[in-house]
């Protein structure tokens, strides 16, 4: 192969060698003066940019001959280092000098919305990520290995399933996304745009990318550079450039083939510090001596006459929790390779991981494959065009750790009781159940994902300042999920049979886009512009069957019909169709590369957005000035940049859904029984909202930007303000309207914020290195304005009053957390008499007895209800980052990287029964519960008080911050002197390695569905070590 | 080279033009439009199908102890349901929370059929019968919200946009007594259109004109109209005839639509023979089986009964008070509605300890765990003709007032009552109303209409909780305190708050 391409590159390199053959030389050396062996020396032919004619590598002295015509170019480029160029100009002896790679980021071409230009044009908020240092590390998704690397980028884990999505947020929430009742329900999201080559929505997720396949990330915060994006752009856009795309400038190499290995395993962190037998033998004793309604037992029963008879006997029991995980293993391989030959481009992987996860029989396996080529079909003619394709098989999670599940899932099961045990005596229904561990290995659940995505692109040079590119696009996107709970699970019985579900999931767009592309320099002015069109046609459809009953387990989902019910049998279909238009332009100008002026407008149009309102126009606007480039600095030369950005710009949120502005209403074939069999019915389950809108962000940005000691420290300040209005809300409205919610556009969020970043590379020697970046971002988003509604709740307590646990209110931050306050206990009789009087605080029962939890009782009148619920903080934190250190010692490198975040809050579900219910087990601090002769001075509520679960109080939000130890990678790269490898480099790598903090959950950095630091313990994240070997031919 | 710019630009500008405008109407084949819903009858039935769907959502349990657990003849001793002790405020309402929100969707789908009836294109003839059992399911749903809680937002209108949902939003308390004239005089209208026939002769016994005069008697009652109590009950005696024709066992809630009712709740689901939907789990039958059961057997309380079988779920029952089983009905005096009502044993056994439990009127034969499939009675004729017994008492007409009485007495093979006085009438009618319609889903109502209840119940309810917790604002339930923050405290419980209950200061 390689043989085969070098005969094309030699013959394309002959053509037009009629110039007279000599051999150069020379010396490659860094910037402090020292040789580098093993750089890359390549003879361009003709021009800068001109084809390979040939290439050699420098020597263990740095030295190296080419040869090569006086018209040629050589250009040099080594690992780290910023590639150059020289004219060869009859010279024989050329002695060239690398300067370290970060010298030349304002150089750096950063992709944006349908364009690229020069960082040191760059008008608008936009951060480059830097993929040299997410690379080495162990971390399977890109969501993941973002975190902490942008400021203003907050990712927060959902949880640790393999494949599950993190929560991204770029400059904080500004919608509020009423999200209870799943996918269906949900409004807006603040989710940013996530365009993969230039085309939106062909990912569903990050995950469903090859982070081995990515060249370049850019992630769009302010307003002046997501306007482009219109109604879509307003939570920010992250772009993802592949590699061998064709705006891409990987055009190093001419041939080079990679293969990456790479095993490991994944374990638990930290468990959770819960009570074990002997301790739950206690609590259960003193239950029942104190408040169980058992008349045969009381303070004064012997230990023989109790419940548990001998607890101190009991042991550990049963770690319900360890019994569902385990330590996994994980194994990924990664061979790709790419080409260039001055005129066609290709680059193609293949990429297979296996990802198990903590918990038994979860996890999954990806397989990736992505081509992609362009070619330069005439000097104003390139074509290109990609596929690429991925396949995943989701083991999913089959068992419950936390949640609502009291009397099955692990954390709240008795360690009296054992895998074997199908009745659970805290369960006051005396049904079976199915507890955590049978579940795992009775369950069967799995999802398999397809997704294509393939694209034609045309780039055409009309005359020479104008261009037009086209591109075309289909995305296709489908997901199985198979699903059976067998009969045989003990807490079913006979009659009901097994259960099994079928679900597809399906989508497809077209997507068009046209642009033209105008730049020219008239003097001193530089104007570039650029105008364009899009189209888009999106359909999804969802076909979805389940039943119960089935007689037969072996077939599982496989005869769904068999049912004998109509009843327990059930079949969905639904279908969306969207479709999108916008018209687009930019304009750029700057004089002197001094004073940049940058304006954007779009006008969207969209199926989806209601009939009195089918057009929307997003306009913004940047100044950028160069300080550093003013005549009057110019001989400050410590100084390489200094420049000011201001921008101000609209974008929008669309409600994304189809048909959300529409009446209508629902068919359902269960309705109400008439002659013994269900009646037919259809029933009006909306009412028209022909003015709904999108919501509308209005972003103000200044930024700072500062350069010196010839690009050594890089720093970077931002400070932003933006207003959300129109907020789409799934508004609570009182039930005497015959609704519980509607759609309206009200409402008003704001969000500012500050971030910093740093970069420095501190030490620079030839066999020693050490770089440092910092990033530390601090964002408020406050709602502002809710309309006529008081609150929009999105968690509830799980108690008899569904309290709101978290929801949002005017003059309060995005996301909060309300509740009680709570106080303590009732410690003695003349506590209870004081507060008689004093009404300080109050207990939720009817009754009033020693060791009940009290709560604040604000408005002292007595009782306990929704007036005393106050503000009990917000997840959101008030400084969160992260901080990379990359180290390098000859051949070892060595990169720490630490996030933090600090200041927000967390709930911890599980203390609505961990801490004091009947029901469930207990965390161990319980063993200080309240006890008359015991513990008369405790605070923590005595031990079984709540029959069902507590109410939602300060007592269940701690503080989330921490600190972790995220990744530590350790690689060493061989040197090779063989002529077949020429790169071969192993590394050892950690993730999530150590954890600072004082959550009693299992980890704060945790989400449940879009809310932020809503901990139930779904699917607590893996520590994981990796070993890898990347081999370069 | 010129002539090849221009052929790139005709390229361009074609490839531009080859994006044909696309229209940004949606496509609505997904969804079903209610403007482009009512146009056939089969359209329209399943509209007026619909209303009917929240019956099974608030006919629950807690409902259950509410009406009839809770009261002077039965009480729910032991329970730690909230309903069975009074342990109910605003913030924690017990049933109200079922009760508040499901008759409201109810009448939203009423008010939105009707104006779909009103679009329709078919002519009067054919829209006028389901827009009148419109209209008699959302007098229902009235109904019960007045009866429950007293007075409630009144409104008639569709609710079609934004602006709408915002008025009836801010609609506050209104007058009970002037809702329910409103619902009469409109009844009084639309009723006598329907077919006079009994409702298990409605085709699938749906509601029609049978269910509609017993809905203005209701709240006729309500309202002391005794003018119009007598009028529609007389519609009704004209419809059903002769009582003796309904043999009483037939009161029993597992026979289905009987000739005498007049409105069942229905449970029934019969392919699967138990229901299996999430709320029918709420259903009655697991507080009314005689108590305890031994596991896995089909032994309650010591005594037999196949019937019910070994797979029923039973909760802390509810059980006829000292009142209902000493003073009311005592036993053996030849009452056939007796050992209906309140079971002694079953197949000659007695219950261990001589106990007295709801009897099998209630009960669910072959129940599967909670699932009850029995409808539950609701409105029958006899009630109808205790409520003319009522209505001539109050309007001074003694001997109708007996006559009437009477029909109810001989079906029950109960000797004839002769006057004595107007007190002692009035309590034997209202003793007759709670032997013969002990446990139908009535008795508050009927306290609180007659302004008795809060004596009544503290004085015989039997569980100690409920009368150490019992208030006179319990009479009515409280609006759930979360639906008053809603209506920004347009809506409130000044009755709670008198009590100190809801924390209004």
């Amino acid at each position: 192969m390689k043989k085969l391409l070098l005969t094309i590159l030699a013959v394309a390199a002959c053509l037009p060698a009629f110039a007279q053959v000599r051999k150069v030389s020379g010396v490659v050396r860094d910037d402090n003066g020292e040789t580098l062996p093993g750089a890359i020396v390549v003879v361009k032919s003709g021009s800068e940019k001109g084809n390979v004619a040939s290439s050699a590598t420098t020597d263990e002295k740095g030295r190296y001959t080419v040869e090569c015509t006086d018209k040629d170019y050589i250009s040099v480029y080594f690992l780290g280092y910023s590639e150059v160029v020289y004219p060869v100009k009859g010279q024989n002896t050329m002695d060239i000098n690398l300067v370290p790679d970060a010298s030349q980021r304002l150089e750096d071409v950063v992709v944006i919305g349908y364009g690229a230009v020069k960082k040191a044009d760059l008008t608008g908020s936009v951060t480059n990520v830097r993929m040299a240092e997410i690379r080495d590390e162990p971390v399977l998704s890109i969501d993941q290995a973002l975190q902490g690397r942008v400021a203003g980028l907050e990712i927060t884990s959902s949880d640790g399933e393999p494949g599950s999505d993190s929560v991204i947020r770029i400059r904080g929430a500004r919608s509020l996304p009423a999200n209870k009742e799943g996918e269906a329900a949900k409004t807006t999201t603040d989710d940013p745009l996530i365009v993969v080559d230039g085309v939106a929505d062909v990912v569903s997720s990050l995950n469903d990318i090859n982070p081995a396949d990515i060249e370049a990330i850019s992630v769009l915060k302010d307003a002046s550079a997501t306007a482009i994006y219109g109604a879509r752009g307003a939570n920010g856009v992250i772009i993802i450039t592949t590699k061998g795309s064709s705006d891409s400038s990987d055009s190093a190499q001419n041939f080079s083939l990679s293969f990456n290995a790479s095993g490991g395993v994944s374990m638990l962190p930290r468990n959770l510090d819960l009570m074990n037998a002997e301790q739950y033998g206690i609590f259960r004793n003193e239950y029942y001596q104190h408040i169980g309604t058992s008349s045969s037992m009381n303070m004064n029963t012997p230990l023989s006459g109790l419940s548990v008879k001998t607890p101190f006997t009991n042991g550990e029991g049963t770690d319900w929790i360890q019994d569902v995980c385990r330590v996994a293993p994980y194994q990924n391989y990664n061979l790709s390779m790419n080409g260039f030959n001055g005129k066609q481009k290709f680059y193609a992987s293949l990429s297979y991981s296996d990802e198990q996860g903590i918990i038994q029989k979860s996890g999954k396996q990806n397989i990736t494959g992505t081509l992609n080529v362009s070619n330069k079909v005439f000097k104003w003619l390139t074509l290109g065009a990609y596929i690429r394709y991925q396949y995943r098989l989701q083991d999913n999670f089959l068992t419950q750790i936390g949640g609502g599940g009291i009397y099955d899932a692990a954390q709240y099961l008795s360690p009296l009781i054992t895998p074997s045990d199908s009745y659970n005596p805290l369960n006051n229904t005396a049904a079976n159940i199915t507890n955590a561990v049978v579940r795992l290995n009775e369950n069967t659940d799995h999802t398999d994902r397809s997704m294509l995505n393939m694209s034609l692109n045309a780039s055409v040079r009309i005359a020479d300042p104008l261009k037009y590119k086209a591109k075309f696009s289909y995305y296709f996107f489908d997901r199985q999920r198979y699903k059976y709970y067998p009969s045989t699970l003990p807490s079913r019985t006979d009659a009901m049979g097994g259960s099994a579900s079928r679900e597809n999931y399906g989508e497809q767009s077209l997507y068009f886009e046209h642009t033209l592309e105008y730049s020219k320099e008239f003097g001193r002015h530089h104007v570039d512009a650029m105008a364009g069109q899009t189209y888009k046609h999106h359909t999804s459809h969802r076909l979805s069957l389940s039943g119960s009953g089935y007689i037969v387990d072996a077939v599982k989902w496989n005869n769904m019909s068999a049912v004998t019910d109509k009843e327990s049998y059930d079949a969905e279909t639904d279908y969306w169709l969207k479709e999108k238009m916008a018209f687009f332009g930019r304009l750029n100008y700057n004089y002197r590369k001094r004073y940049y002026f940058t304006f954007t407008g779009r006008f969207d149009g969209a199926s989806n957005f209601a009939a009195n309102h089918k057009w929307g126009f997003f306009p913004s606007g940047a100044f950028k000035w160069v300080v550093s480039k003013e005549p009057w600095l110019g001989k400050a030369e410590w100084l390489d940049d200094l420049s000011l950005k201001l921008s101000l710009g609209q974008s929008g949120n669309d409600p994304n859904k189809a048909y959300r502005s529409l009446a209508r209403m629902d068919g359902s074939s269960e309705g109400y029984p008439f002659g013994g069999s269900y009646s037919q019915s259809y029933t009006q389950a909306r009412t028209g909202s022909p003015d709904l809108s999108w919501e509308t962000t209005t972003e103000g940005n200044i930024a700072l930007d500062l350069a010196v000691l010839n690009n050594r420290l890089e720093f970077s300040l931002e400070a932003y303000k933006s207003v959300t209005s129109g907020l789409i809300l799934q508004v609570k409205v009182p039930q005497h309207t015959g609704y519980e919610d509607k759609y309206q556009n009200i409402g008003r969020t704001s969000s500012r914020g500050i971030e910093f970043s740093v970069s420095s590379r501190n030490i620079s020697k030839r066999n020693f290195s050490w770089t440092t970046s910092f990033t530390i971002s601090h964002n408020t988003s406050m709602v502002e304005d809710l309309g006529n509604d008081g609150e929009v709740v999105l968690r509830q307590a799980p108690v008899q009053v569904a309290y709101t646990t978290v929801g949002y209110r005017v003059g309060y931050p995005i996301n909060s957390y309300w509740g009680f306050q709570y106080a303590g206990v009732w410690h003695n009789q003349e506590e209870i008499e004081r507060n008689k009087i004093t009404h300080a605080y109050a207990n939720d029962q009817s009754s009033t007895k020693l060791g009940y939890p009290i709560y604040v009782d604000q408005n002292h009148d007595g009782s306990l209800d929704s007036r005393d619920i106050v503000w009990l903080g917000s997840p959101d934190p008030v400084v969160y980052g992260g901080l990379q250190n990359n180290f390098r010692f000859k051949q070892l490198s060595l990169g720490v990287f630490f996030t933090y975040s600090l200041g927000g809050k967390v709930l911890n579900y599980s203390e609505f029964y961990m801490a004091g219910s009947r029901r469930t087990n207990q965390y161990a601090y319980m063993v200080n519960a309240w006890h008359p002769i015991a513990n008369p001075e405790s605070n923590l509520p005595r031990a079984g008080i709540f029959d069902g679960s507590a109410l939602p109080s300060s007592f269940l939000i701690h503080d989330s911050s921490y600190l972790r130890l995220k990744t530590v990678s350790l690689s060493y790269r061989f040197n090779i002197k063989s002529r077949v490898i020429r790169e071969l480099e192993a590394s050892l790598s950690g993730e999530n390695l150590y954890l600072w903090t004082n959550y009693n959950g299992f980890d704060p950095d945790v989400s449940s569905g879009s809310v932020k630091g809503y901990d139930n313990s779904w699917y607590p994240k893996a520590r994981r070590f990796v070993l890898s070997v990347k081999l370069k031919y | 080279m010129r002539n090849m710019k221009q052929i790139r630009i005709f390229s361009i500008i074609a490839l531009a033009l080859s994006l044909a405008s696309c229209s940004l109407k949606e496509d609505t084949s997904a969804v079903v439009n209610p403007y482009d819903f009512f146009n056939t009858k089969a359209q329209i039935r399943a509209a007026v199908n619909g209303c009917y769907g929240p019956m099974k959502y608030f006919h629950t349990i807690k409902y259950y102890i509410a009406l009839e657990g809770a009261t002077d003849l039965a009480s729910t001793d032991g329970s730690a349901q909230q309903d069975a002790r009074f342990d109910i405020n605003p913030a924690s309402p017990g049933a109200a929370t079922l009760t508040w929100k499901w008759p409201w969707v109810g009448i939203r789908y009423c008010l939105s059929t009707l104006a779909g009836i009103e679009r329709s294109t078919l002519s009067d003839s054919e829209k006028m019968p389901y827009a009148v059992e419109t209209r008699i399911l959302m007098s229902y749903y009235y109904y019960v919200l007045t009866s429950f809680f007293g007075d409630v937002p009144f409104y008639e209108d569709y609710i079609e946009n934004e602006e709408d949902m915002t008025r009836i939003a801010r609609l506050g308390r209104m007058s009970a007594v002037e809702t329910r004239k409103t619902l009469i005089d409109e009844l009084l209208l639309y009723v006598p259109t329907l077919p006079q026939i009994r409702t298990s002769d409605q085709e699938y016994n749906t509601c029609g004109a049978a269910m509609g005069w017993m809905l203005i008697a209701k709240m006729a009652a309500w309202n002391k109209d005794w003018d119009n109590v007598i009028y529609a009950c007389e519609h009704l005696e004209s419809i059903y005839g002769d009582l003796s024709q309904y043999p009483y066992m037939d009161v029993c809630f597992r026979f289905k639509n009987t000739p005498e009712s007049i409105f069942e709740v229905n449970f029934e689901y019969e392919e699967g023979g138990i229901d299996y939907t999430p709320y029918s789990s709420l259903g009655i039958s697991s507080l009314v089986l005689p108590y305890p059961k031994t596991a896995g057997t089909a032994i309650y309380d010591g005594v037999t009964i196949p019937e019910i079988g070994i797979n029923a779920t039973c909760y802390t029952p509810v059980r006829p008070t000292s009142h209902m089983k000493n003073d009311i009905a005592p036993a053996d005096k030849g009452d056939i509605r007796r050992d209906i009502n309140i079971s002694r044993g079953w197949n000659g056994q007695k219950f261990g300890g001589n106990s007295q439990w709801m009897g099998q009127k209630f009960w669910c034969f072959g129940v599967y765990k909670n699932y009850d499939n029995n409808h539950y009675k609701i409105f029958r004729y006899a009630d109808a003709l205790l409520l003319l017994a009522e209505a001539w008492f109050e309007k001074g007409e003694y001997s109708k007032s007996v006559e009437y009485l009477n029909i109810v007495r001989a079906r029950a093979e109960v000797a004839p009552y002769s006057y004595v006085s107007a007190v002692k009438l009035r309590g034997e009618i209202r003793d007759e109303r709670a032997r013969e319609l002990f446990g139908e889903f009535g008795r508050k109502y009927d306290l609180v209409r007659w302004g008795i209840w809060y004596e009544q119940v503290r004085a015989y309810v039997s569980y100690g909780k409920a009368q150490e917790n019992i208030r006179p604002c319990h009479e009515y339930y409280p609006i759930p305190d979360a639906q008053c923050a809603r209506s920004g405290r347009i809506l409130s419980n000044p009755e709670y708050d008198k009590y100190n209950l809801s924390g209004t200061e």
